[in-house]
C-alpha cells in the first residue's frame, strides 16, 4: 500500500463565488499501487468527505465520465493508476467548461459542438431489410475515430478552443471526419460545409494537445489534417457568410 | 495547476512568436532597402551593419528565420500526411537542425 495525497480543487455553488479564488482541499488515502485514482476518490467520498462531487459511471475507460485534469494533464481518473502518479496528486475539473460542483463540469457547450456536425448516419437509397454492411477495409477507415467516448479531454485541452469558444473543437471535428469517411454515409458535402466554416478545422493550429491527452489514443490532429486535405482536394470552400 | 506544455505547444509558441518578430522586422528592413539607391546613405548603412552589435543582431535574425522556417516545414509535413506519432521527433529534429545551422551560420557572420 502507498500513501497518496489528493489535492483537489473544489467549488461549491452554495458557498463559493463563481470565478473567485479556488478552494483547495487535501486528503490522504492508502492505496494499492494498482488501484485507479477513481478508487481513491470513491474512498474519500465514502470515508472522509461525502460532499466531494465527481462523475463516475463505467469506471473502465468506456464512458468518459471521470475526465478531469490530473497533475496538469487531462485524463480519465479510471485509467490512471496510483503507481503512475507522484505521491501528491493534483485533481482539477476539466478546464474551459463551466464548473457545476467540485470536479463536475457542464458538458453542454461540448455536446452542442458535437450536435452541430450532424453526428448521425445519413444513408441514401431504400432502407435495407438487414443492416447496411461494410467491408473490413471500409470499417478500417473509421475504426480509430469510432473509439471516441466523448469525454471532452481533447476539446478542453485545445488552446484554440480556450481562446475562442466558437471553435468547434477537436472532438466535433473527429466526429465529422468519422461520418465523412463512413462508406454508408451519403452527405459528405453537408458535413464538410458544417466543419469548414470560420469556426471549423481551419482554426486548428496542429498543436497536438488533443492527440497527447486522448484516453483512447485517437489520432485526432491527424483526422483534422485529413479534413483540411480533403477540403483542398475537393476545392471545397464554404459559401460567403460562413467563411 | 498550469498545463504541462508538450512539444506541439512549444513548437506553436516558437512558430507564432518568431513569426510576429519577423513580421515586425520586415518593416524597418523595407524602410532601409528603400534608401539603398543613395550612395551616401548606402555607405552609412554599410558602416552601421559592420558594427559588432549589428552583426550579432543579424545572427539573431538568422536564428529567428531558422526557428520559424523549420517549424513551418514541420507543420507542412504533418498537415500533408506525415503520421502524428512523429510530431515530437520532427520537433526535436527541427531544434537540432536549427541549432546546428544557427551556430554554423553565426560563426561565419561574426568573423
Amino acid at each position: 500500500m502507498v500513501s497518496k495525497k489528493f489535492k483537489i480543487k473544489r467549488f461549491d455553488p452554495e458557498k463559493d463565488i463563481p470565478g473567485g479564488k479556488p478552494r483547495w482541499e487535501e486528503f490522504t488515502v492508502e492505496m494499492d499501487p494498482f488501484e485507479r485514482l477513481l478508487d481513491g476518490l470513491v474512498r474519500i467520498k465514502e470515508a472522509q468527505d461525502g460532499s466531494l462531487t465527481f462523475r463516475l459511471s463505467c469506471a473502465h475507460g468506456m464512458c468518459g465520465s471521470c475526465a478531469m485534469k490530473i497533475n496538469g494533464k487531462n485524463a480519465l481518473a479510471c485509467q490512471t493508476l496510483a503507481k503512475n502518479t507522484p505521491e501528491a496528486v493534483v485533481l482539477e475539473p476539466l478546464p474551459v467548461f463551466p464548473v457545476i460542483k467540485d470536479l463536475v463540469v457542464d458538458m453542454d457547450p461540448f455536446f452542442e459542438k458535437i450536435g452541430a456536425v450532424m453526428p448521425w448516419l445519413v444513408a441514401d437509397g431504400p432502407h435495407p431489410e438487414r443492416e447496411r454492411s461494410q467491408s473490413p477495409e471500409e470499417l478500417g477507415k473509421i475504426m480509430d475515430a469510432i473509439k471516441c467516448i466523448m469525454c471532452g479531454c481533447c476539446t478542453s485541452s485545445c488552446p484554440v478552443y480556450r481562446a475562442d469558444r466558437d471553435y468547434l473543437g477537436p472532438a466535433a471535428l473527429v466526429k465529422a471526419a468519422r461520418f465523412i469517411l463512413d462508406s454508408r454515409d451519403a452527405t459528405w458535402k453537408e458535413r464538410l460545409k458544417a466543419v469548414s466554416g470560420e469556426n471549423g478545422f481551419w482554426m486548428c493550429h496542429s498543436i497536438y494537445n488533443c492527440y497527447e491527452v486522448c484516453p483512447r489514443s485517437i489520432d485526432i490532429t491527424g483526422y483534422i489534417a485529413w479534413l483540411k486535405r480533403l477540403a483542398v482536394k475537393k476545392m471545397f470552400f464554404p459559401p460567403k457568410g460562413q467563411r | 495547476m498550469r498545463d504541462r506544455p508538450g512539444a506541439g505547444f512549444l513548437a506553436f509558441i516558437v512558430h507564432r512568436g518568431t513569426g510576429i518578430v519577423l513580421a515586425l522586422f520586415i518593416l524597418p528592413h523595407l524602410y532601409i532597402l528603400y534608401f539603398l539607391g543613395d550612395p551616401a546613405r548606402y555607405e552609412a548603412i554599410r558602416r552601421f551593419c559592420s558594427r559588432p552589435l549589428a552583426r550579432l543582431s543579424e545572427a539573431g535574425l538568422l536564428g529567428l528565420v531558422l526557428a520559424h522556417g523549420l517549424n513551418g516545414i514541420r507543420i507542412m509535413l504533418l498537415e500533408a500526411g506525415a503520421p502524428s506519432r512523429i510530431q515530437k521527433t520532427l520537433f526535436r529534429a527541427a531544434v537540432i537542425a536549427g541549432l546546428l545551422l544557427f551556430f554554423a551560420g553565426a560563426r561565419l557572420m561574426m568573423r
